[in-house]
């Protein structure tokens, strides 16, 4: 048999949450794949279900329908929501707030450890040694693992939060808003962090973000959600280049650039409206309602994603 | 005789540590219907700045001034009674969250009603009328409904509208506005700075812009001051600044962040942290993490200087003198 490369397949991932009188579509049918050593960059705007779906595949956000697939040189293994523990040492999660997301009553040392202890990956000296190391590898001294969270500076808390998910050694690693807490002067810091440990270790990034300009920065691949629906996905530089769905379109025209000149010479198309909550998706395109090229065929059917160049996938009728 | 006026402006609070000095001596001056954007970092200062010449900070704040004038007006001498008509009157200020502006048990017509009856003196009918008339400008649709709404039922960038709305009623002459759409999605964000900028041209009202995001503040801005520890340590038009910024926490802000229209090899990230206010060690607060720093950057602050028309920084390094040099080698 042929030995693939590890990557992490997404298959028609659903993720309702109950409400009444209906439930709320958070991700509503999505398929990817993420390859080794990549980075996919995930964006959309607030309610879009970037976050639920890295919290799905990780079994943090209950799955409704379909499958997420990890494949591996060995072997792969399939989950529906509730991962196993070699799934989960492999897929590892950063999250946002690096003030909420570490325990205060644990060190450093303890919050670095109790992956290992979980995972019966190290005990004793070899657990010490191990944190040590970890602490190295993002930049922090280890001296400090006897310290607790409130002592750390947020962009150091974030560093933890990277040591902590590179504890069990994984592949992939899905990176929610990772820097959007941080101070300007920080985020850059930990992009460069990342950007090493990639080319170090050879994970695979999943990137969440609500910020384009990073996006273009750190991503070789990216997809713009809307509404729970991924509705195009391309080479980073395809992407911002060429965008072909209008709401990539409206979305990057929206982006400030720090430059006075450019900012007065751009056309800056300016959508009308807010997403519609994901309560009451409208039937069609669920961005029709905003959309400059709204056709009539656009409020009665559904666009499915569907590659148009090569490994350019778009979701819309118009373009 | 400037329309605002600042000079040597301190702000200090007592806390269980000592006393912080979050103001640490401000000083710029605005012009009738311009806009200034203020850049800086948590802590920086922008925020506590504006809210002294606002009087909304608590009163356990030090707030002393060489000069803070409106209009000629000293704002530090100033009864409560005088200083409460003013607010909203003829400054308003408005802030990321809208919550902290909004009653959530109001509807929306009754909180813009109160400030028309207080600053323009409108009775009965006219308020309500004054109402729509209020929420119609910031773009707000069917006006006559909302106005019988509580904030809760309005989203994020209408409450954001709503809450400008209330805000403009009074037509202030200055609108400080606190990181207004750094809340809101990146569309909404750009709704929002258009209705700002649309709201300038019609009403010819100044606005201080507090940001941390430069691109907001490239687009938005005629003059930018960039704080640092309670100081600003940079001050220029927005179109010098970008193109020749001068002082080398500006610098680096630049090089730090990634954009949207082009590739960025490698970024350059501003090394260390923030400055812990409570511990400056006399000198350039930036300088544990400046790369040009030099001896004399050790003994004393330095004090804001012109380099170029409109152009100050703070800073004893001779920065534009010594990339000239570098370039030319």
């Amino acid at each position: 048999m042929k030995r693939n490369r590890p990557e992490l397949r997404i298959r028609d991932l659903q993720v309702f949450f109950p409400h009444k009188p209906r439930p709320i579509r958070a991700v509503d049918g999505i398929s990817f794949v993420l390859h080794q050593g990549e980075t996919l960059g995930l964006v959309g705007e607030s309610g879009c279900g970037k976050s639920t779906t890295a919290r799905a595949v990780v079994g943090l956000a209950p799955v409704t329908s379909g499958e997420v697939r990890l494949e591996h040189p060995e072997a792969f293994e399939t989950h529906r929501g509730k991962p196993s523990l070699s799934f989960r040492r492999r897929v590892q999660m950063v999250f946002q707030d690096p003030y909420a997301s570490l325990d205060p009553r644990n060190t450093v040392g303890q919050i670095l450890a109790e992956p290992l202890e979980i995972h019966r990956l190290a005990k004793g000296k070899n657990k010490l040694l191990r944190c040590t190391e970890l602490m190295l590898q993002v930049g922090l001294d280890p001296r400090f693992l006897n310290r607790y969270p409130h002592e750390f500076s947020g962009g150091q808390r974030q560093r933890i939060g990277i040591a902590r998910a590179l504890a069990l050694e994984p592949e992939f690693l899905l990176l929610d808003e990772p820097i959007s807490a941080l101070d300007v002067s920080i985020q850059a810091q930990i992009l460069n962090l990342l950007q090493e440990l990639q080319g170090e270790l050879g994970l695979a990034f999943l990137f969440i973000a609500h910020d384009l300009s990073v996006v273009r920065h750190l991503c070789d691949r990216v997809a713009v959600m809307y509404l729970g629906k991924i509705v195009e996905m391309a080479p980073k530089h395809e992407l911002f280049e060429r965008p072909g769905h209008p709401y990539t379109q409206a979305l990057l025209s929206a982006v400030p650039i720090p430059d006075p000149l450019l900012e007065e010479a751009r056309k800056r198309q300016v959508l009308q409206g807010e997403p519609p909550s994901p309560e009451r998706i409208p039937k069609g395109c669920a961005f029709a309602e905003r959309c400059p090229k709204v056709s009539e065929r656009c409020r009665i059917e559904t666009p499915v994603l569907e590659e148009r160049d090569s490994s350019h996938w778009l979701a819309c009728f118009e373009v | 005789m400037a329309f605002l006026e600042v000079s040597d402006l301190r702000v200090s609070f007592p806390t269980e540590d000592g006393l912080v000095e979050a103001v640490r001596g401000v000083s710029y001056e605005l012009g009738v219907g311009e806009t200034l954007g203020v850049v800086g970092e948590s802590g920086s200062g922008k925020s506590v700045t504006h809210l002294a010449m606002m009087g909304l900070l608590p009163e356990t704040a030090r707030v002393a001034a060489g000069r803070l004038a409106f209009e000629g007006e000293e704002l530090l001498e100033m009864d409560e009674a005088r200083r409460r008509a003013m607010r909203g009157k003829e400054i308003a200020m408005i802030f990321q969250d809208p919550m902290t502006s909004l009653n959530p048990f109001s509807t929306l017509g009754t909180q813009i009603a109160e400030m028309l009856r207080m600053h323009q003196g409108l009775r009965g009918k006219a308020l309500v009328d004054g109402a729509v008339r209020a929420l119609a400008e910031v773009g707000i649709p069917k006006p006559e409904i909302r106005i019988e709404q509580y904030p809760h039922e309005f989203s994020g960038g209408m409450r954001q509208r709503a809450m400008i709305a209330m805000m403009l009623a009074g037509h202030p002459k200055l609108l400080i506005a606190d990181e207004p759409t750094t809340a809101l999605d990146v569309t909404v964000q750009a709704q929002i700075l258009e209705l700002l900028r649309g709201l300038q041209e019609a009403r010819g009202m100044s606005i201080i812009l507090i940001t941390h995001d430069l691109g907001v503040v490239a687009g938005q801005a005629h003059r930018v001051a960039v704080m640092y520890a309670g100081r600003i340590v940079e001050e220029a038009e927005t179109r010098t600044l970008f193109a020749r910024p001068s002082h080398p926490y500006t610098r680096g802000l630049l090089s730090s962040i990634p954009r949207l229209d082009r590739d960025e090899e490698q970024l350059v990230p501003i090394p260390g942290t923030p400055p812990d206010l409570l511990h400056l060690s006399g000198g350039c607060p930036f300088r544990p993490r400046c790369s040009f720093a030099e001896p004399a950057c050790g003994e004393s602050e330095p004090a804001l200087r012109e380099i170029g028309p409109g152009h100050r920084i703070a800073c004893h390094v001779d920065l534009p003198a010594l990339l000239k040099v570098e370039e030319a080698k």
